[in-house]
């Protein structure tokens, strides 16, 4: 196959993914490009920009000092993008803070993956990807299973290295640790970020989902699942009734590679106090690809609280 | 015979670019990207192509909208080449990723992508002849009317760019 000849074929083949589309097309009908300054302007951006968050910043302290005097604050940033040891970082809560309890209404989203971009933080392990979640901010070396190996290219665009053999990531420094975590199977995996232990769930990327024969069952781990909440309809504690919707949805059929953006999310905790996150759109649920759970949904409202 | 697109109203303007995008502008998108293997920079070039195409009007002759629409992508494709100089020096070619929709085994995969690879890593000149001789199915005289390269030369870069792609692959066999 490796031939010059089969060159339009294999290339077909292999960017079938990649096709212009409507969107493109009523863009350059309506004349909407992005302008794009000239050069010289183009440049300076950077300066402009870097000199009006100075100024920005001194107003800002300024006016703090005179109206934040005495009142204490938490300082808060995103997971993941950190350079700052021991910084505190917006939902980067410890180990086991966050239980599903059935309180009356489960809120609308959980929100647990870091990132919200296309290159989110990620860990990627021979084709198989895992996302930073934002919960715990650090779990206990105890929880560490075996290595999995180094990571061997800090990139900042891993999806034009997700061929490579190996580990790469675009948050975990190079050299460090990728482990599995204990009775998660290949659910998750755990790799230091700013000094503390941090968890990744494995999800789909850039068309990168599932691998072999795996079933949604192995991205839900082998540890005791002790509950389930999704949002806008409740949670789950039952032991009985958390086994049956696990059954159901370890069942599910795989409908494609894509991860679904909801506004609604299944969270699952597990008795480790690890909790994993799922995006749901009726009985179809993904994290690594997208699956459907016939009737999960409505399984689900019968046993929440 | 051409079309006289000084004379086409907005409106009929509209409809050609549309339907030489519906027919030309994944071929475009695959050869961009191909070629810069970055797929944000290579959806730029297809907007521009096509924005261009809509501002200059240019006498399309028919049959060779395509090797108009070729023309000034590889233009464009190679401006962006060029300015990612810098990049590319210091932080070293990044390699090219696919874009499939297939669940191929991991030998054919690794197999295909090997020779994409390999194709991206020619140096421009030999791999521009080669996406449109080999990808593009165009001939060394349609090539040479669309560049404006004589054919003898363009025939020489791609018997050295064979000889080299050769190299590569065999290179990769190995390791």
């Amino acid at each position: 196959m490796n031939n010059l000849d089969n060159l339009k074929q294999v290339a077909d083949e292999m960017f079938s993914g990649l096709k212009a589309d409507e969107k493109g097309l009523r863009r350059i009908l309506s004349g909407q490009k992005t302008v794009k300054p000239s050069f010289r302007l183009y440049r300076l951006v950077p300066v402009a920009a870097a000199c009006a968050v100075l100024v920005f910043s001194l107003i800002s302290l300024q006016q703090n000092k005179i109206t934040n005097e005495g009142v204490p604050y938490i300082q808060t940033m995103v997971a993941g993008n950190g350079s700052l040891p021991g910084e505190l970082r917006s939902h980067s809560l410890p180990h086991g803070a966050i239980t599903l309890k059935p309180s009356g209404q489960a809120p609308q989203q959980g929100g647990l993956w870091a990132g919200s971009s296309g290159n989110f933080p990620l860990i990627g392990v021979n084709g198989r990807f895992y996302r930073l979640l934002t919960n715990p901010s650090s779990v206990p070396e105890s929880m560490l299973g075996a290595s999995l190996g180094s990571v061997s290219l800090l990139t900042n665009e891993p999806a034009l290295s997700m061929n490579d053999p190996g580990i790469i990531s675009n948050v975990v420094e190079n050299g460090l640790e990728v482990y599995q975590a204990k009775g998660m199977g290949g659910a998750c995996v755990l790799a230091s970020v700013n000094g503390n232990y941090r968890l990744f769930q494995r999800v789909g990327f850039s068309g990168n989902a599932v691998i072999g024969n795996e079933s949604f069952g192995d991205f839900l781990g082998n540890t005791k699942v002790v509950a389930m909440q999704l949002s806008g309809v409740g949670t789950v504690n039952d032991g009985d009734a958390i086994s049956s919707l696990i059954r159901l949805i370890s069942n599910a059929d795989y409908l494609n590679n894509k991860t679904m953006r909801t506004s609604k999310t299944l969270l699952i905790e597990f008795d480790n106090h690890l909790v994993l996150q799922f995006s749901v759109e009726g009985d179809a649920i993904s994290a690594c690809g997208t699956w459907q759970a016939a009737g999960f949904t409505s399984e689900f409202a019968k046993y929440a609280k | 015979m051409s079309v006289e697109n000084q004379e086409l109203s907005t409106e009929e303007m509209q409809d050609l670019v549309t339907r030489l995008y519906e027919t030309y502008a994944t071929d475009v998108l695959r050869v961009s990207y191909f070629y810069l293997g970055d797929r944000s920079k290579a959806e730029d070039v297809v907007q521009d192509v096509f924005i261009r195409l809509m501002q200059s009007k240019p006498q399309l002759e028919v049959g060779k909208e395509k090797s108009w629409l070729l023309k000034v992508a590889l233009n464009l494709c190679r401006d962006h080449w060029r300015s990612a100089w810098v990049k590319r020096v210091f932080l070293g070619d990044e390699k090219i990723a696919t874009i499939t929709d297939d669940n191929d085994s991991i030998e054919s995969r690794v197999e295909k992508e090997a020779l994409l690879q390999a194709v991206h890593s020619l140096s421009p000149n030999y791999r521009e002849v080669v996406l449109l001789f080999y990808y593009q199915g165009m001939s060394l005289e349609e090539i040479s009317t669309m560049t404006d390269i004589p054919i003898g030369t363009l025939g020489s870069r791609l018997t050295r760019a064979r000889k080299q792609l050769k190299q590569l692959l065999e290179g990769a066999d190995k390791t």
